[in-house]
Parts: structure tokens; sequence; C-alpha cells
């Protein structure tokens, strides 16, 4: 079992049961520590003030997370500009893809999702960090 | 597989009339469904793909469900609880095979009438140490189920206790 500090990751998904559920389970299995944002407002805010070695974000229908990652981009957030960001969606468009391309994410995972998928992706955007890659 | 001894009913423990009475004190026993409740046991059914999945709370001489898919009865003997079983298995409970295990290769409720072969099960244990029940999934065929599955099936069982305990967060949506 490592012992050496692990990832953070920031976690915005608006779901309690899978959000808490991947929190849980992803400290459990010592992949990363997860911060839990409940709304885009809190997840803004925590950017706000504190560095996060990657983000997985849930993206709604109006796709108002898109702004914030790009703010995250912009390096006017609290974040390094080239955190490793994934995203989860529940319907993915031409136009959603080119947007995410364009903010460079690492990946996408569609909805509805298996904790167990999300967990796999929280282990290859963790590989991504610096903290795991050094 | 132990084809002729006889299932081995779920033991009491030496604590089960305290238990009881704090499971008395929660009052929930017979009470009609809530969303709560239902929300966490679908989740585990659809995350692990299991047929049946349940919240069950084991009372004096039976196992009642709070809350439950792919079962039509609420309730069972206690002896025929496999549920039962995880009130001295704190680590919880993993039944490759129901048919291949002595205690419950002949358990006519389970593994006859419903034809279950595999049970994954995490103990409802409360703050104050006493095991309630469990949150369980059941399949039809035997099924392997790792420690990431475990993991999963440990954080629901926290969302059912914090529930049970007043601690939850109903939940929900948001």
């Amino acid at each position: 079992m490592r012992n050496d500090p692990l990832p953070e990751l920031l976690l915005l998904e608006p779901y309690f049961v899978l959000r808490h559920t991947v929190a849980a389970v992803a400290r459990e299995l010592r992949i990363a520590d997860i911060v839990e944002a409940t709304s885009l407002e809190s997840a803004a805010q925590m950017l706000a003030h504190r560095s996060f070695d990657a983000c997985l974000v849930s993206v709604g229908d109006e796709r108002q997370e898109l702004a914030l990652i790009q703010r995250l981009r912009d390096g006017v957030l609290a974040c390094k500009p080239e955190t490793p960001v994934a995203v989860t969606a529940a319907t993915v468009d031409a136009g959603l893809v080119l947007a995410l391309k364009e903010l460079h994410i690492s990946r996408i995972v569609l909805k509805p999702f298996k904790v167990k998928v999300m967990l796999e992706t929280l282990t290859r955007i963790v590989a991504e960090t610096p903290l795991r890659a050094g | 597989m132990p084809s002729h001894a006889e299932m081995i009913p779920a033991p009491i423990p030496a604590n089960d009339n305290e238990r009881l009475k704090a499971l008395y004190q929660l009052l929930i026993l017979d009470t009609p469904p809530e969303e709560r409740f239902d929300r966490i046991v679908a989740f585990a059914a659809d995350e692990f793909d299991m047929p049946v999945a349940q919240i069950s709370l084991i009372d004096r001489d039976r196992q009642w469900a709070k809350a439950r898919v792919g079962v039509e009865s609420c309730e069972m003997a206690r002896r025929d609880s496999v549920c039962g079983h995880l009130l001295d298995l704190p680590d919880g409970l993993v039944v490759h095979d129901l048919t291949a295990d002595e205690r419950f290769h002949d358990n006519t409720a389970l593994v006859g009438d419903a034809g279950l072969r595999f049970y994954a099960g995490s103990p409802l244990v409360m703050p104050d140490g006493h095991v309630m029940g469990a949150l369980c999934v059941m399949d039809r065929r035997p099924r392997d189920f790792d420690a990431t599955d475990r993991a999963i099936l440990d954080a629901l069982r926290d969302l059912v206790v914090m529930e049970l305990a007043g601690q939850g967060r109903g939940a929900h949506a948001e």
C-alpha cells in the first residue's frame, strides 16, 4: 500500500450517491483524495482558492461548466493551467467534442456509467499528474 | 459440493437482545418504502448488474427488507437469512456460489425457490457497534466480486448506515 500523499482531485458531481461512493472508494483504495463539489458554484469557489492535481467535472445540459474549465486553462484560478481535467456528460455532440478538445480535456465518460468506470478514469488521470509521474 | 450436511442457520449473536433493542429504537421495522433507501438499493443493483439487491434488517425471528429490488416478499425466516450471518462478520461476506457453500447449499428459500447462486453483503454496523442487518446484492449465477466491488458495496452500505443513524442527506439527487 502506498504511504506517500495521495493526489488531490476535485470532483464536481451533483448526484450525491455517485459522488459519495466514488470519493469514498477512491480514498479507500488510495487512488486519490477526492474533494467533493456539489455544484458549479462550489467548484468555482474551491478552484479559486486551492490547487488540485486533477479535476473530474460533470458537464450538464447547459454546459456552464465549460466556462469554469476555460478559466482554469486561462490560469486565473489557483490550479495550474495544465491541470488534467476529465469530464462526464449525459450527451455528447460534435459541438461539445470540439469544445472539449479546445479545452485539452483528458477523457470523456458518458453517463450513465459504473462507479468502477469512474475509478478507472480517476486512476488514469492520476497517472497524468506530476505527483504520480515524478 | 457439500451435498449431505444440512444448511447452517444464521447464528444468534450473544448480544442479540441488546442488538434488537437498538433495532427497535430505530422505529423502522414495517415502515413503508422510502426513496432515500430505495435509491441506494437501485444504485447497487445497477452498479453490479445484479437482479436482486436489498437492505435487510434482522429481527428476532425474521429478516425484513426496508428496500428491495428483484424480490417480491419483504420478509423471510431468520434461519434462512444469509444476511443474518453477517451479524458476526464485520468484514462482510461474499459467497460466489451458494450451492457450493455448506451454510447455504440446501437453503430452499434462496437456492431452491428463488434460484439464487451469488451473494455479497456488507453489514450495517451502527455507530454504537450493533449490526442491524446488511446491504446485499444477489445473482442467479455464480459471480466474481473483487476488492473494488467490495469497496463500492461498503461505501453504499455507509450511506445506508448514515440514513439509519439519522445522519444522512436523504440520498437525494441534490
